[in-house]
C-alpha cells in the first residue's frame, strides 16, 4: 500500500515539472505554430543559470527567480536571431530553425561549462520529509509548489487579462486578430519569451535533484512534446493536466511493469494517442487553442 | 568554482603537456643527431585528447610520459631512448582507427597502447596485430579484449568478470549483506555487470532480491528506487556508472532508502564525491588504484607524478599506463631486442612484474592476474579498505 502510494507521489511530483516545461512549449505552439525542438535547452540554459550565479555567491532561491529572467533575454535575442527572420515562411523552415538553436546552444553550453554533470548546491539538498511512510524530498516539494504557482499564474494571466485575451486571439486566428488592432508580431514575440522564461524556471529547479549538463535538454524535450501530444497541442489546461498524467504513466509504468521498458511504454501512450485520438485527449473541438 | 579558474586551469594543464620537459628534448635530439630512427624505440599512445573525456586521456599520456622519462634518464632500454607518440581519437572509433593506422604506416611505432572505450580498443588492434606489434590495453576491461585470439594483446588492468568476482567474494567474506539488490544500467556494460554478479552472489550463499534496470542518461530512479524498498535488501549495488550513480544514492536517501551502497570502478576518483556529496558517503567499490601511503613503490610514483603535473594521480588511469610503459621495457630487455614477436614471447613469460597497480604476471591469451582493490568513500574521501596480499 505503501510502496502504491510512493509511487503515486513520486510521479505527481515528477508531472508537475513536465507540466511546467510543457506549458512553455504549447503557449509557443499556440501563438507561432511552433514545434520547438529547443525547448529542452531552455530548461539547460536556466540549471546553467542558476549554477553560474549560486558558484558566485548569489543564494539558490534568488537564482531560481533570476533564471526566469536571464532564460527570458536569451529567448529573446533566439527569437530575434532564429525565428523572427523566418515568420513569413512556412513553418516547417522555423521548425528546422528550431533544431539548430538547440544544437548550437548544447554546443555553447559545452564550450562555457565542459560537457561534465555538475552539482547546484540547494539549501534543501539532502531533505527530506516523511508522512504516514511515504518520502519526499523538500527540493521536490519546492518543485512542485513553483510549478504548480506558475501554472497557476500563467492560466490566470490568460483568462483574465488584456494580454491572455489577445494571445488567446492571436492563437486562434491571427488574420482577424490583427483585423480587429492586436498587434499579434509582438503578442508572438512575449509569448515566446514568456514560454523560454518558464522553462528556464523548470531548469534551474531540476537542477539540485537531477545534476545539471549540456545534453540534459534532449530528454526534457521529448518528455514535453509527449505532454503536449496528450493534452492537445496549444491546449494549456491540457498541458498542465497532461504533465500530471505522463507522470504519473511513468511511475506506474516504472513500478509495477518493468523499469526497463518505463521510457517505451510512455512513448507507446503517445503513438496510441496519436493514431486514436490525434487531437489530444483533453481537447473537446478543434481550434480551442490557448 | 569559476569559469574563469576552471579555464586558467584547463590552458595551464594544456600547456603542460604541449611543452616536453627540456632534458626528454635534449636527450631526444642528441640522439637522432647521429643514427636516426634505430636509436629510438617508439610507443603510440591512443587516446581521447580533446572534448569531454579528454581529462582521463590526459591522465594515460602523463602516466606513460612519466615512465617513459624515468627510463630513459636511467639510460633507456638496450642503449635505446623511448618515445612516447600520443595521438587524440576524440573518443570516436573512426578517428581511433586512422591515427592507429597512421601511427603504424607513418611513424611506424613499436609498441601500442590505448584507449579510453573497449569497443574503440577491439577495432584499432585488428590494425596493429596483422603487423604483430605489441599492444598494451591498460584502461579498457571488457572481458572480450583478450578473447579475440591475437598474440600481441596485453591487458595489465583486471576485467569486469574479474572485478565482480572480487567484489562478491569481499561482500560475503567481510560484510553481513547477503540479500542485495541491484540497479543496473541497462546496457551491456550494466547487464554484463549485474549478471555476473547475480551468478557469483547466489553461488556462495547469498540472494540478489530484485534487479531494476535504468537507461544512461536517465535522471529520475524514485520508481526503481521505490520498488527496491518495498524489497527491504540489505544493501543496493549499483551496476553503472557515476553520472547516474551519484543520482541514484542521492535520490535513494530522498526516499527514505538507507542501506549499504555497492558499486563498481566507475566510483574510482574524485567525481563520484563531487556530484553525489553526502549520499554517496560509505558506498563500497571495486578499485585498482589509489595514491595510499605506506607503499614504496606507489609513493614514488605519486611524488614523480605530483612533482611534474602539480597533481596527485587519484586514479588508475596514469597509474595504469606508467606501469604498461616499464611492463614494455621489461620486455624489450628480456627479448634483447624490439622487434614484435619476440617481444610478445618474453612479455608472456614475465612473471610477477611488480608495477604500482601491483604484480603482473600474463595468461596466455594475455590478460594479467592483476587484483582488485576494494575502496570506500569515508568522510568525503576515498580510501582503501583492503587489498590482496
Amino acid at each position: 500500500m505503501s510502496e502504491l502510494a510512493q509511487t503515486i507521489v513520486n510521479g505527481l511530483a515528477v508531472g508537475t515539472l513536465y507540466s511546467l516545461i510543457a506549458l512553455g512549449l504549447t503557449l509557443i505552439y499556440g501563438v507561432m505554430n511552433l514545434s520547438n525542438f529547443a525547448q529542452g535547452e531552455f530548461a539547460m540554459i536556466g540549471g546553467f543559470a542558476a549554477l553560474y550565479l549560486v558558484n558566485h555567491g548569489v543564494s539558490y532561491p534568488v537564482a531560481v527567480i533570476l533564471s526566469f529572467g536571464v532564460a527570458g533575454i536569451i529567448g529573446f535575442i533566439v527569437h530575434l536571431l532564429a525565428y523572427h527572420p523566418l515568420r513569413k515562411s512556412e513553418h516547417i523552415n522555423m521548425m528546422l530553425s528550431s533544431l539548430g538553436v538547440s544544437l548550437f546552444l548544447v554546443n555553447l553550453a559545452q564550450y562555457l561549462f565542459s560537457p561534465n554533470p555538475q552539482v547546484v548546491d540547494s539549501p534543501l539538498a539532502g531533505r527530506n520529509l516523511e508522512v504516514f511512510g511515504i518520502f519526499i524530498s523538500q527540493q521536490r516539494i519546492l518543485i512542485v509548489a513553483v510549478s504548480l504557482v506558475l501554472c497557476g499564474l500563467t492560466y490566470m494571466l490568460l483568462e483574465y487579462t488584456r494580454f491572455g485575451r489577445a494571445v488567446r486571439a492571436a492563437s486562434l486566428d491571427p488574420d482577424t486578430a490583427t483585423l480587429y488592432g492586436i498587434p499579434t508580431r509582438r503578442i508572438s514575440f512575449m509569448t515566446f519569451v514568456l514560454g523560454v522564461a518558464l522553462t528556464g524556471v523548470a531548469g534551474a529547479l531540476i537542477a539540485p535533484v537531477y545534476n545539471i549538463y549540456p545534453y540534459m535538454g534532449v530528454s526534457l524535450t521529448t518528455k514535453a512534446f509527449v505532454v503536449v501530444v496528450l493534452g492537445g497541442m496549444g491546449n494549456v489546461v491540457g498541458a498542465i493536466v497532461g504533465g500530471l498524467i505522463v507522470g504519473l504513466i511513468e511511475s506506474l509504468a516504472g513500478g509495477y511493469i518493468s523499469s526497463g521498458f518505463q521510457d517505451a511504454i510512455v512513448f507507446g501512450v503517445l503513438f496510441l494517442v496519436l493514431v486514436f485520438r490525434p487531437q489530444g485527449i483533453l481537447t473537446k473541438v478543434q481550434g480551442e487553442k490557448v | 568554482m569559476s569559469i574563469a579558474s576552471t579555464a586558467v586551469v584547463g590552458i595551464s594543464l594544456l600547456a603542460g603537456c604541449a611543452a616536453p620537459p627540456k632534458g626528454v628534448e635534449q636527450a631526444a635530439a642528441g640522439a637522432s643527431g647521429n643514427a636516426e630512427a634505430a636509436s629510438e624505440i617508439k610507443i603510440g599512445l591512443v587516446t581521447q585528447l580533446s572534448g569531454g573525456g579528454a581529462l582521463y586521456g590526459k591522465q594515460m599520456e602523463h602516466g606513460a610520459q612519466l615512465a617513459v622519462d624515468e627510463i630513459n634518464e636511467a639510460g633507456g632500454v638496450l642503449g635505446k631512448k623511448l618515445k612516447l607518440i600520443a595521438q587524440d581519437d576524440q573518443a570516436n572509433p573512426s578517428e581511433s582507427v586512422k591515427v592507429t593506422q597512421r601511427l603504424v604506416t607513418e611513424d611506424r611505432i613499436d609498441a601500442w597502447m590505448g584507449t579510453l572505450k573497449s569497443s574503440d580498443t577491439m577495432t584499432d588492434l585488428t590494425i596493429t596485430s596483422k603487423q604483430n606489434i605489441p599492444s598494451f590495453v591498460p584502461i579498457a576491461v571488457a572481458d572480450k579484449i583478450t578473447e579475440l585470439g591475437y598474440s600481441n594483446v596485453f591487458r595489465n588492468v583486471s576485467n569486469n568478470t574479474m572485478q565482480v568476482k572480487a567484489l562478491v567474494d569481499y561482500i560475503l567474506k567481510s560484510q553481513p549483506h547477503k540479500h542485495v539488490a541491484i540497479i543496473s544500467e541497462n546496457t551491456d556494460y550494466g547487464r554484463g555487470l549485474s549478471e555476473a554478479f547475480t551468478k557469483a552472489f547466489t553461488e556462495g550463499g547469498g540472494q540478489v532480491v530484485n534487479t531494476e534496470y535504468y537507461n544512461v542518461g536517465q535522471k529520475e530512479f524514485s520508481d526503481q528506487l521505490t520498488k527496491i524498498k518495498a524489497k527491504q535488501p540489505d544493501a543496493i549495488v549499483i551496476s553503472g556508472l557515476v553520472a547516474e550513480g551519484a543520482l541514484i544514492a542521492k535520490q535513494a536517501q530522498d526516499i527514505g532508502l538507507k542501506t549499504q551502497l555497492y558499486s563498481y570502478g566507475g566510483f574510482m576518483g574524485s567525481a563520484p564525491i563531487k556530484l553525489g556529496g553526502q549520499a554517496v558517503e560509505g558506498l563500497i567499490h571495486s578499485e585498482y588504484f589509489t595514491p595510499v601511503k605506506g607503499d614504496k613503490k606507489i609513493e614514488a610514483f605519486v611524488d614523480a607524478y605530483q612533482k611534474k603535473y602539480g597533481e596527485i594521480p587519484d586514479s588508475y588511469y596514469s597509474a595504469a599506463t606508467y606501469d604498461a610503459v616499464y611492463l614494455y621495457a621489461e620486455g624489450v630487455k628480456k627479448a634483447g631486442s624490439a622487434e614484435g614477436a619476440k617481444v610478445n614471447d618474453s612479455l608472456r613469460a614475465i612473471k610477477d612484474f611488480a608495477g604500482v597497480m601491483g604484480g603482473v604476471s600474463f595468461d596466455e591469451k594475455g590478460q594479467a592476474s592483476t587484483k582488485v582493490w576494494i575502496g570506500q568513500i569515508k568522510d568525503g574521501k576515498q580510501e582503501v579498505i583492503y587489498r590482496p596480499e
